[in-house]
């Protein structure tokens, strides 16, 4: 209600929440990449962003969360020009077969990292932003599908294929 | 056992919520750190280089007020050199524009890029009026030393966005123009004294 008295965050603000959750933006960005140095870019593009327009902070969600939303965004604008617009819904059995057999249960905890972000990499970028934003950063099927400039019927199938992809994939650890 | 798709999709949260975190590599860490000091700096530099723009249109506008007196003058006194008090107001008019200008570059190394860029094209843009103040009243040889001014103020501004030899082309700028004040000001008495015994 009384929003307009809340000051905009100062630039300690800003430190303490970078220190706090600046890994959980990274982490989320690289998730979105699949690639560090754009993740990295992304969150400093973020701070940036967040900074000029921390004017617009209506402090009604955390700050945290205010830049996390903001770093996906520019994850996925910096994705988009390194790699160009997104493809649309492409042939759903380009997708490759799982890498590899059934790992040894002595290297299992290491090998299913690199099972998820080798799966994560071989969804197409839509599917991926698709599948990160909805069942990793809860966002609405409506705001995805905004956000990617499709519909949700869009956004639905993309999902769908990924999730069908990274079943396939992870058959192996799955239980 | 088969699993549905949200079971599946809270699996693999849960797997990834388990796995060890990503670390944030220490010198991205840093230089996030530094972007954001810097845009927090640039920004504080706002308020003086709005003052400074102020400043300098202001100038810009006495400037090109003294231009046109001097030139309304001329016309309706023949030409400069026939008006030996005309040639002193273009003389004491040249001599005002070097230390505007010059007070003007000492503050332009301060300024951000874009801030600076834009303050240089409006340092040019004033030498370029009192250029053409210089010819109308015959003074062909001061005129053609703020050309070279005009010059060099407009390679400035193209690289003031970048930092890269911004500086170094304002401190040679700045040298050359107290070069020229003191020359200048050695030439103008020399005819201050000659017009004084021609009187």
């Amino acid at each position: 209600m009384f929003g307009f008295l809340q000051s905009r965050p100062g630039l300690s603000a800003f430190h303490q929440v970078l220190s706090a959750k600046g890994g959980r933006w990274y982490r989320a960005c690289l998730r979105v990449t699949g690639d560090a140095s754009l993740a990295e870019d992304a969150v400093q593009d973020a701070l940036l962003k967040a900074w000029n327009r921390r004017g617009e902070f209506r402090g009604d969600a955390e700050l945290d969360t205010w830049i996390h939303r903001i770093a996906l965004n520019a994850a996925i604008d910096l994705l988009r020009k390194r790699r160009g617009p997104v493809e649309e819904d492409e042939d759903p059995d380009r997708h490759a077969a799982p890498p590899h057999d059934a790992p040894d249960k002595q290297y299992e905890a290491r090998a299913l990292v690199g099972d998820i972000a080798g799966s994560m990499e071989r969804l197409t970028q839509r599917e991926r932003e698709a599948f990160v934003l909805k069942h990793l950063e809860g966002w609405s099927l409506e705001d995805i599908a905004a956000r990617q400039g499709g519909n949700v019927n869009n956004t639905k199938q993309a999902l769908f294929r990924a999730v069908r992809k990274l079943r396939a994939d992870l058959a192996d650890w799955r239980g | 056992m088969t699993i549905n798709d949200d079971d599946f999709v809270k699996q693999l949260r849960d797997r990834l919520a388990e796995m060890p975190q990503e670390p944030v590599p220490p010198e991205a860490m840093k230089r996030w750190r530094g972007a954001l000091d810097a845009a927090a700096r640039s920004e504080t530099r706002v308020r003086p280089v709005t003052v400074g723009l102020r400043f300098a249109a202001a100038a810009a506008v006495v400037l090109v007020g003294v231009g046109v007196a001097v030139l309304a003058y001329l016309e309706g006194a023949g030409t400069a050199a026939e008006g030996p008090l005309a040639q002193a107001r273009v003389e004491r008019g040249l001599q005002l524009h070097l230390l505007e200008l010059e007070s003007q570059l000492a503050r332009v190394a301060e300024l951000p890029g874009t801030e600076r860029a834009s303050t240089v094209r409006q340092l040019a843009q004033q030498n370029r009026l009192q250029t053409a103040v210089l010819e109308r009243a015959g003074e062909v040889r001061e005129a053609r030393v703020l050309r070279a001014f005009t010059l060099a103020l407009d390679e400035i501004a193209a690289d003031a966005a970048a930092n890269g030899k911004v500086h170094a082309a304002l401190a040679q700028l700045d040298f050359e123009m107290k070069v020229t004040q003191a020359r200048l000001a050695s030439s103008f008495l020399s005819a201050s004294a000659l017009r004084s015994q021609a009187l």
